[in-house]
């Protein structure tokens, strides 16, 4: 019998939260990554001595925040971090001497914050809440953070904000179904583009790093990835090229592409990991149906409950996944050639 | 409470769910440590039947919010979907009532098991909004961190661990 061949293999786990983990994040160069959860720590994670790829706890951060730690995210430059609290404020630490140390405050959401993002400038950290709003906060002065701009977003909540890469211009996404972006003009943002093709919340939109794709997810199951529209013509940025439906069989909370959008992975309520391969032959026949991207593998209930959250490696082909199971994994990936 | 939204809602008789012998034959199966028995529609009834309605001293099996009928288990797939009836079309506490449903399953049941809360379909004029709040898992963990709605979540539950079959 011939061996089923596996491209996508669990190569580690990690424990130490007691609750719901919600969000990872990957520093750029120091090969760390980052986690939070309902527990209220942030758990910094890094690859161990004379090891390729097993990764041990580094440091545990407590009592910043009063209730669960959503999201978080690494600064371009990896000198800080930036983590969005349930109790509708973030918290920014800064690298020294190895460990993150808390440095500041962010407050003025009303409700919970659930997404933060760094634009790749290093000009501006957005943040977005259950208040329907998006904040842009200026950091150009150093670690001194100032609101900058506040986008009456969504008419409910937002659920996901991430910057368009090389770009002032933002995504957001939201409980009201819509994922919208917004163009930067003096010092607001206007709606540019309002996509209605989700049936339902719109959890998460992700770029590949170079921003040449764009994908979105969410309580209808559905994938949807769009292609940057180079024809001015069309007033939409991104242009739908491939909807994968039924991708997961509940919810789907989040997805990642890999550094050169080789790979886009999906997790979801179904305790299950997709990766997709980029179809390499995107030649489009007449009356064939080619999607830009093709199930790779499936990893059905690879965590005992609800993934929340998938994060590449910025640079290796690894994937980490978190879980409501309080529980870590890596994966490694291989292409099928 | 200043405005109550059913000032006189209808109280309904306690229904046998199973005969007699078939409970006392489930009871024993139940007792008997060395079977696993399977989690069922009649559990997770006993799970919520005895939690308190927000308004009214009377508990939702009372009221016939809930009925063993309207409860499906799928064991495969470790999902536990219950429906539930609002007393009136326009109650403006079916919200609160679904949160503690959904939290008395959830602190209840093995972590591995899912939970999905609607209203009865057609029983609600807020069905499709009440039912998209109820089961977002991050309204639903924000809720329960928020200590004024923790505290009329857990008033709810408090009590409903009896394992009597009538009031």
């Amino acid at each position: 019998m011939e061996e089923q061949k596996e491209f996508v293999k669990c190569i580690g786990q990690l424990s130490g939260h007691t609750d719901k983990i919600w969000s990872v994040s990957w520093h750029p160069t120091l090969d760390i990554f980052a986690t939070c959860s309902s527990d209220k720590t942030i758990k910094i994670w890094g690859l161990k001595e004379n090891s390729e790829n097993q990764y041990e706890l580094k440091q545990t951060i407590t009592d910043t925040h009063e209730r669960t730690i959503r999201t978080l995210a690494f600064s371009p430059d990896g000198k800080m971090l930036a983590c969005g609290s349930f109790d509708s404020t973030i918290s920014i630490y800064a690298l020294n001497n190895g460990l993150f140390e808390f440095i500041s405050k962010l407050e003025g959401h009303e409700h919970e914050v659930k997404c933060v993002a760094w634009d790749s400038e290093g000009k501006f950290l957005a943040s977005c809440s259950r208040d329907k709003t998006v904040w842009v906060w200026d950091y150009e002065n150093g670690f001194d953070f100032s609101c900058y701009s506040v986008i009456d977003a969504h008419s409910q909540d937002v659920k996901h904000v991430k910057w368009i890469p090389g770009t002032n211009n933002l995504a957001s996404t939201s409980f009201d179904d819509k994922l919208k972006l917004w163009e930067q003009e003096d010092d607001d943002w206007k709606c540019s583009a309002t996509y209605s093709n989700h049936t339902a919340t719109v959890w998460c939109v992700e770029f590949s790093k170079a921003g040449q794709y764009m994908a979105s997810c969410g309580d209808d199951k559905q994938i949807k990835v769009y292609k940057k529209n180079e024809n001015g013509a069309f007033s939409s940025p991104y242009i739908v090229e491939t909807t994968i439906k039924n991708a997961h069989a509940r919810t789907i909370y989040s997805l990642s592409f890999n550094e050169d959008a080789t790979f886009l992975a999906s997790v979801g309520a179904d305790n299950t990991l997709n990766v997709y391969q980029k179809n390499m032959y995107v030649t489009t026949f007449e009356g064939q149906d080619n999607n830009l991207y093709e199930l790779l593998e499936k990893k059905v209930n690879c965590h005992f409950a609800d993934i929340n959250c998938v994060a590449f490696h910025p640079s290796k082909d690894i994937l980490v996944t978190v879980s409501d199971d309080r529980q870590i994994k890596m994966w490694s990936l291989k292409i099928n050639l | 409470m200043s405005k109550v939204d059913n000032p006189n809602p209808q109280i309904h008789e306690i229904k046998q769910t199973i005969s007699e012998t078939q409970r006392k034959k489930r009871d024993l199966l139940e007792q008997n440590e060395e079977i696993e028995d399977e989690i069922d529609q009649l559990e997770i009834f006993d799970l919520i039947r005895h939690i308190d309605d927000p308004e009214h001293p009377l508990t939702l099996e009372q009221l016939n919010v809930l009925q063993p009928e309207n409860i499906k288990v799928n064991i495969d797939h470790k999902l536990i979907t219950v429906l539930f009836t609002p007393t009136i079309p326009h109650c403006s506490l079916a919200q609160i009532i679904g949160l503690m449903i959904k939290v008395k399953l959830i602190r209840s049941l093995p972590r591995d098991y899912k939970v999905d809360v609607y209203i009865t379909p057609g029983t609600h004029v807020q069905e499709l909004s009440v039912n998209k709040q109820i089961n977002d898992k991050e309204r639903v963990m924000a809720a329960i961190e928020n200590p004024s709605i923790l505290r009329v979540v857990n008033k709810g539950v408090s009590n409903s661990d009896r394992l009597d079959n009538c009031c």
